[in-house]
């Protein structure tokens, strides 16, 4: 029994996509329209740092969800990529044109050795050598001091644009995620209700009955794989860019699990769970640790209650709730 | 150097059985029970704790043993009774899940019983001072660890292999319809196993709390290495995880006695490639 | 041993009368007393709460409260608020906390902060926000150079090189020749034994063997075989909080503490560690920017009220912590209870020269880090307690900047 058998996937049909696509289109239209409506500064950064993580829970879901590999080690390319824009900006040029797609690239192309090594296991063993090779990115970038700042991080220059400074305001960069996050949501969202993404689920499914329908189940395990940390990368741009500064902890098996946690806790049955699991996480970790220094305790619980009741996540009881209400369904 | 190779290599084992002690509690709860216990560091730290308290009041050794080693038996007993019945059938991320999330809520809850500074426990008279040893001293109580280590292997092993009750924990995972059958309580048995199991991990945290101290943070610190540890030599084998022990132990310790900006890779990068040694060449589902 | 009692309670808004609970999250929200005043002033304090650093952040907090209750929460008969938030000691937390108390909380002025990659990040990000800010940690050498000097930005703890450079000197003139280096891999562990190598060896001692540990080291057997073959006449650790612990207990565990001198960055034998070290501590040379056997009035009476409050030992985050309440408490005495602007608290903030338990401070215009008093101390047994005693005084070290 492979780990993320149980997983169950809803199937997407159109008039469910329609129906998901209008809800998020709604959502989106709303953030856009906020600031102009008086959204405070730091709500804004709130809402920034929603975006950039729920983008890194979706390109995780991407594996976790989808091709069924649950990775220990998605934190990596979060770093990697957030490391390479510093450095790139540091070193070769600032203009955001320069550094943003070099930066993902950077990221892809170290997913490719890592993913073509750690496709090769499965189940528990896959988490272990992709939580391996997340930390030796971590102790890499800790000790590397003259490349990436070692242990107390890198300061991360201000992006430009043909030479004049971009984003330097918080509404501008609010837009800036917000439009990001809009086209990398759409693109996801387009491959995994492909035929690559049905092959994948496939694949989850039984990869035995896959490779005897001729799939080539190693190639489509390397993209998911490779897909899921550019889109990774992407949020690990946008993660530097916006502070400005990264440091070793952003590749460290705990932001790791942290992803993890967000896509179990949203629903990695449904594309839109990682979005609300990294919601829900980063508003519970920030409001919570303002009230008490025992969040881990909140958290442990909010873990063990799910696992043990609602194991499809929030995204789950909602779908079941609403189901439920209309008459379908237990 | 013959001197140096002697010194390292004592050190290397002492290391390595503390690895192992760290390693069986792990390595039996899977082997036997297929569950991943990842509330296992947790369950170290918790030993150690009972120790403290149990040496504060008593100022006795062994009576931290004692208490360590049932305080962790207790409370892994109940949380097997309480909760993980009823996860034996579901998948292994499940479970995953479930012990990370006790463990997140031992680790607070020990937060708020103990404080956050960092605590130990001394060496007791009689096991402390050193032994010299290749021109070297060496502390008796990490010489004392080894044999520990050395001699719980064996009775685990022997346990497991040649006595009735082994064999029948063996018998039960592997067809647990038919055991319970012959009128066995398996779930009894499942407790006991997965208590032993917690057991051990509080007696390693207890022996090792003179060597390592005793800090909110430990806990995860040490499952990381005994995940290491458990992988390298096999989920569920018990002579794999001696030797996994000794293994990255050794290399560990020679690691950072000669090359030591390198010694970090060394462990990650064992684990990682034992693992693609392993699997190298069979198809992925087969490596479970 | 001393077992010592902990409250649940780690962050409390003080205004008079009030025991508030959590009530910053909204700014709206926050009680005033109903008295016509100047607007209270709001310090922002961040500290790792959780995490690795949570328990030099409860001393660090628990001496800013101190400090400003001792001047009952108030100046010049303006009210003082305090907004006390959790870093974890991470610095994306960190980041998120500064811009929640910055602009969600309004602070007048940001107290805090221990992790040195925080402060990094933080710098930049007061600079930006053109908010006065006084780090108590946050000791990389890095931080505060001339070169990224900032109007916003002071640091009233201390900097990594100012607290280890004149023991150097010291062990020096102590007659002390051949030392072995050891520390954890990481800024502060190797920034440490740099500054102090500088003014050993520039006396014309030497290193005859240095070992950096990588991060998780639990056990050090293997370099204190090392260390022992080598047979230095003193080992140099900048070892810090459960590192020093074990690396000290081991030192001693395998015979060395009979034979070769322990000496080290003042955290690897400080108050918080000592508990845990017992007996294997006791002859530790170190150097810090304070020690618990200071004897001066002003100390003295600080330990002695510490003690009383929390029922604990204060350690030199305690002492930072107070510190740090002090030299903001100063500037709005200086002001006259208000904050104009930004530009006038940073002003007040420059022109501080006070005396603290630690000794006179004040800061350097060139890099806003403070100018202070080194202490060299030994551990001693005192009664059933372990304590530092200042063994040499150095007066106003500064961080040369470059």
């Amino acid at each position: 029994m492979t780990v993320a058998d149980v997983i169950v996937q809803r199937r997407s049909k159109p008039f469910v996509a329609l129906r998901l696509w209008s809800v998020l289109g709604l959502m989106i239209a709303a953030f856009a329209a906020a600031p102009f409506l008086g959204m405070p500064q730091f709500v804004q950064a709130l809402v920034i740092e929603i975006l950039v993580f729920s983008l890194l829970a979706l390109s995780l879901n991407v594996l976790l969800g989808y091709t069924g590999l649950v990775s220990f080690g998605h934190a990596a390319f979060f770093g990697i990529a957030g490391y390479a824009v510093g450095i790139i900006a540091i070193h070769i040029s600032t203009d955001i044109l320069v550094t943003f797609p070099l930066a993902v690239l950077v990221a892809a192309l170290c997913a490719v050795p890592i993913g073509w090594l750690s496709i090769r296991l499965s189940g528990f063993y896959f988490l272990m050598i992709t939580f391996a090779f997340a930390q030796m990115v971590f102790v890499a970038a800790f000790r590397w001091k003259p490349v990436t700042g070692g242990s107390d991080g890198l300061i991360v220059p201000g992006a430009t644009l043909f030479g004049a400074p971009i984003l330097g305001s918080r509404e501008s960069f609010y837009f800036f995620v917000l439009a990001v996050f809009t086209v990398c949501a759409a693109l996801l969202y387009a491959v995994v209700t492909s035929r690559f993404g049905r092959t994948l689920v496939g694949i989850r499914e039984s990869t035995p009955r896959m490779r005897a329908l001729g799939y080539n189940v190693r190639r489509y395990k390397l993209a998911a794989f490779v897909v899921g940390a550019t889109f990774g990368g992407v949020a690990g741009v946008l993660n530097s860019l916006f502070n400005l500064f990264i440091a070793p902890e952003s590749a460290h098996w705990t932001q790791s699990a942290l992803v993890l946690v967000m896509v179990l806790i949203g629903g990695a049955g449904y594309f839109v769970g990682p979005i609300i699991g990294a919601t829900i996480v980063l508003l519970l970790q920030h409001w919570l640790s303002s009230y008490t220094e025992y969040w881990g305790l909140v958290l442990g619980i909010l873990f063990i209650v799910l696992i043990t009741g609602a194991r499809e996540g929030i995204a789950g009881l909602v779908m079941q709730g609403w189901s439920h209400l209309r008459g379908k369904g237990p | 150097m013959l001197d140096f190779l002697i010194a390292q290599t004592l050190n290397g084992l002492v290391y390595s059985m503390l690895l192992f002690l760290l390693a069986l509690g792990l390595s039996l709860t899977f082997g036997m029970l297929r569950v991943i216990n990842l509330a296992h560091g947790a369950f170290y730290l918790m030993g150690a704790y009972f120790g403290l308290t149990a040496w504060n009041l008593t100022h006795s050794f062994w009576a931290a043993i004692i208490v360590a080693t049932a305080g962790a038996a207790i409370v892994g007993m109940l949380l097997e009774r309480s909760w993980l019945q009823r996860f034996y059938v579901r998948n292994e991320l499940d479970q995953v899940i479930l012990t990370f999330g006790f463990a997140l809520v031992f680790a607070d809850i020990m937060k708020m019983l103990w404080g956050k500074d960092i605590h130990s426990i001394p060496v007791p008279p009689l096991l402390s001072g050193a032994v010299q040893i290749a021109g070297t001293y060496f502390p008796a109580y990490r010489l004392i660890l080894v044999g520990v280590g050395v001699a719980l292997f064996v009775a685990t092993w022997l346990a497991i292999e040649r006595t009735r009750t082994g064999a029948l924990i063996r018998a039960s995972v592997a067809d647990r319809v038919m055991v319970s059958g012959l009128g066995f309580n398996i779930r009894l048995l499942f407790t006991y196993v997965f208590g032993f199991g917690t057991a051990i991990a509080g007696l390693a945290g207890v022996l090792g709390a003179p060597i390592t101290g005793i800090y909110p943070g430990l806990d995860f610190e040490v499952l990381i290495t005994t995940l290491i540890v458990v992988v390298v030599g096999g989920l569920g084998n018990i002579s794999g995880a001696f030797w996994a022990a000794l293994l990255i132990g050794l290399a560990e310790t020679y690691g950072k006695a000669l090359y030591p900006a390198a010694a970090s890779f060394i462990i990650f990068g064992l684990m990682a490639a034992v693992l693609l040694i392993r699997a190298w060449g069979r198809d992925e589902e087969d490596v479970e | 041993m001393t077992m010592k009692t902990r409250g649940l309670t780690r962050r409390t808004l003080l205004a008079s009368g009030t025991a508030a609970a959590g009530l910053s999250l909204s700014p709206t929200g926050v009680f005033s007393p109903a008295i016509a005043q100047a607007k209270p002033l709001r310090v922002g304090v961040m500290a790792p709460l959780s995490g690795v650093y949570a328990s030099l952040g409860m001393n660090k907090t628990n001496g800013i409260k101190m400090f400003f209750n001792e001047q009952n929460m108030s100046v010049e008969g303006t009210k003082i608020e305090l907004v006390i938030e959790d870093t974890e000691a991470k610095p994306q937390e960190g980041l998120r906390k500064a811009r929640k108390l910055v602009e969600q909380d309004n602070v007048d002025v940001l107290l805090g902060v221990i992790s040195s990659a925080i402060g990094y990040g933080l710098k930049e990000y007061v600079n930006r926000a053109k908010k006065v800010w006084v780090t108590t940690g946050a000791a990389a050498d890095g931080i505060f150079k001339k070169a990224n000097n900032n109007p916003y930005a002071y640091r009233s703890s201390l900097s990594v090189y100012q607290a280890n450079e004149p023991m150097g000197t010291w062990m020096a003139e102590k007659g002390f020749k051949r030392v072995f280096v050891t520390g954890p891999d990481y800024a502060m562990g190797r920034e440490a034994i740099v500054a102090f190598e500088k003014t050993f060896r520039a006396k014309g001692a030497e290193r005859v063997g240095e070992v950096y540990a990588p991060l998780g080291t639990n056990d050090f057997a293997p370099y204190l075989t090392e260390i022992k073959r080598v047979n230095p006449d003193v080992v140099y650790a900048s070892y810090a909080g459960s590192d020093a612990v074990r690396f000290v207990q081991q030192f001693a565990a395998f015979g060395l503490q009979n034979s070769i001198k322990l000496a080290g960055y003042g955290y690897l034998a400080e108050e918080d560690t000592f508990e845990a070290q017992g007996a294997a501590a006791v002859g530790v040379y170190s150097a810090l920017n304070w020690a618990y056997g200071i004897d001066t009035p002003a100390n003295k009476a600080f330990v002695a009220n510490y003690r009383k409050t929390y029922n604990a030992i204060p350690t030199v985050d305690s002492v930072a912590g107070y510190v740090g309440a002090q030299v903001v408490w100063n500037a709005f005495k200086k002001l006259g209870g208000k904050v104009p602007d930004q530009e006038a608290l940073s002003k007040a903030v420059l022109e501080t020269k006070i005396d603290t338990p630690r000794g006179p401070i004040s800061f350097d215009p060139d890099t806003r880090n403070v100018i202070q008093n080194i202490y060299i101390r030994e551990a001693v047994k005192d009664g059933n307690e372990i304590h530092n005693k200042v063994l040499a005084t150095f007066e106003a070290v500064r961080d040369p900047g470059v």
